[in-house]
């Protein structure tokens, strides 16, 4: 009995150990699964060649469509903007002001090449009805879904 | 493209069926361990 | 002995009750209420999905509930109600896997990402797995209790990291919608979906506890008949 309540205070401590230490991790950002345009700009040479994810938001008036599903468009976190080529095809949900996660690498061009284009959807869920009532304007800037500060 | 999903049904469709099939699946399994347990 | 036998029909009453309401509630999400604006009517999807959601991480905290009391109390009881909590438990964390797999395809474009929601919803999924598949391979109940017990809480340390994943990191899932951000006309088939699903699980639990107490009993006291059988092999 005494053994068990020891086993007890052990295993609280243990996982709460290990809880502080990711969620320490998490607020210091040691973890990331995204980079931001911003992040990219500073990581510099860094940023060439590795396979990465880029997120932001899809800089309304930047979107061209290519021959196919091939697009270009510029992901901006409101400080820095990258220029995104894609090959992958869009998801219904992909529009100007929307937020995006990008899977690919920064090429020497200045470009980054996507083949893996993602939509990120914000936390709002509305009704045909509210829907009309919010104005664009107030829809793009409330791509919460990407962190955009 | 204007950035609405139209149609996807099949989406939902699979969604709520597969829930409904494991959720029934799970229901029979374990009625039927628990007549095997009790008629031990 | 076997938990909960004031009440024998008890489980069954809530099984029943969470059968209506959940083709009540998914009748309503299915076809009263609006699509959204910009996902159209794929986002019914997330009457079944959240109501799972917040029912899967329910069920790991009583299964956390009743490690604390088992290692407390050593009444094997929880031991039973712990077994029963984290395997329906498992099931609504496949199932929310799953049903948020079918949702992200026409949404974000892929089945799956390792996007810190994702990823550590899949750790809890595996976790938790592991502690049934622990149960499995010791024999001593004691052992077996007490060992499943520790795992438990300490597996259970992911639950909020689940649940604050989207706001410590950059993640591809959104973060946790409210009342406010959810149009009025989405909150009743969600609110009567999160209850069918909590009476089915309450309902599976307790029947489930009840198995896992008489397996205990005739681990304990075998019937005589299979005495008999081991006798005849000796």
């Amino acid at each position: 009995m005494n053994r068990s309540r020891l086993f007890l205070i052990i295993a609280i401590a243990v996982a709460a150990i290990g809880f502080t230490i990711i969620a320490a991790s998490g607020i210091n950002k040691n973890l990331v699964y995204y980079w931001t345009p911003s992040d990219l700009h500073k990581a510099g040479d860094k940023a060439y060649g590795a396979t990465i994810r880029l997120g932001g938001q899809v800089l309304p008036g930047s979107v061209h469509h290519q021959s196919g599903s091939a697009l270009d468009f510029d992901v901006t976190d409101k400080h820095q903007t990258v220029h995104v080529k894609s090959t992958g095809i869009p998801p219904q949900m992909f529009r100007e002001g929307i937020g995006v996660v990008v899977e690919g690498t920064m090429t020497r061009e200045g470009f980054f090449q996507s083949e893996r284009l993602m939509v990120s959807h914000n936390n709002e869920y509305r009704s045909p009805k509210d829907g009309q009532a919010v104005d664009a304007k107030k829809l793009i800037e409330s791509t919460k879904g990407v962190d955009v500060k | 493209m204007n950035g609405t999903i139209t149609g996807g049904w099949g989406f939902v469709w699979s969604a709520y069926g597969l829930t409904a099939f494991f959720l029934t699946a799970y229901a029979v399994s374990l009625f039927v361990r628990l007549r095997n347990e009790r008629s031990r | 002995m076997t938990p909960n036998h004031r009440f024998p029909r008890a489980p069954y009453a809530l099984l029943a009750l969470g059968v209506i309401l959940l083709l009540l509630g998914s009748y309503l999400g299915l076809f009263v209420a609006p699509p959204e604006h910009f996902m159209g009517d794929v986002q019914r999807i997330m009457y079944v999905h959240v109501p799972t959601a917040w029912n899967a991480l329910l069920a790991m905290t009583f299964a956390l509930v009743c490690a604390i009391a088992f290692l407390f109390r050593g009444d094997f009881r929880w031991d039973a109600r712990m077994e029963a909590a984290i395997e329906v438990g498992v099931l609504l964390a496949f199932l929310l896997c799953c049903q948020g797999a079918i949702w992200a395809k026409p949404t974000w474009g892929v089945w799956w990402d390792w996007d810190p929601r994702l990823t550590t919803t899949a750790v809890l999924l595996f976790a938790f797995i592991g502690i049934l598949a622990l149960r499995r391979f010791v024999d001593d109940p004691v052992r077996r209790a007490t060992w499943s017990a520790v795992a438990t809480i300490i597996a259970y340390a992911d639950v909020p990291i689940v649940y604050y994943s989207v706001t410590w990191w950059n993640s591809l899932h959104q973060l946790q919608s409210s009342p406010a951000t959810v149009s009025k006309s989405f909150h009743l088939p969600l609110r009567m979906n999160a209850f069918a699903i909590l009476f089915l699980m309450t309902g599976f639990i307790m029947l489930r506890a009840r198995l896992a107490s008489l397996r205990l009993e005739h681990e304990l006291a075998p019937p005589p008949h299979e005495l008999d059988a081991v006798g005849e092999l000796a």
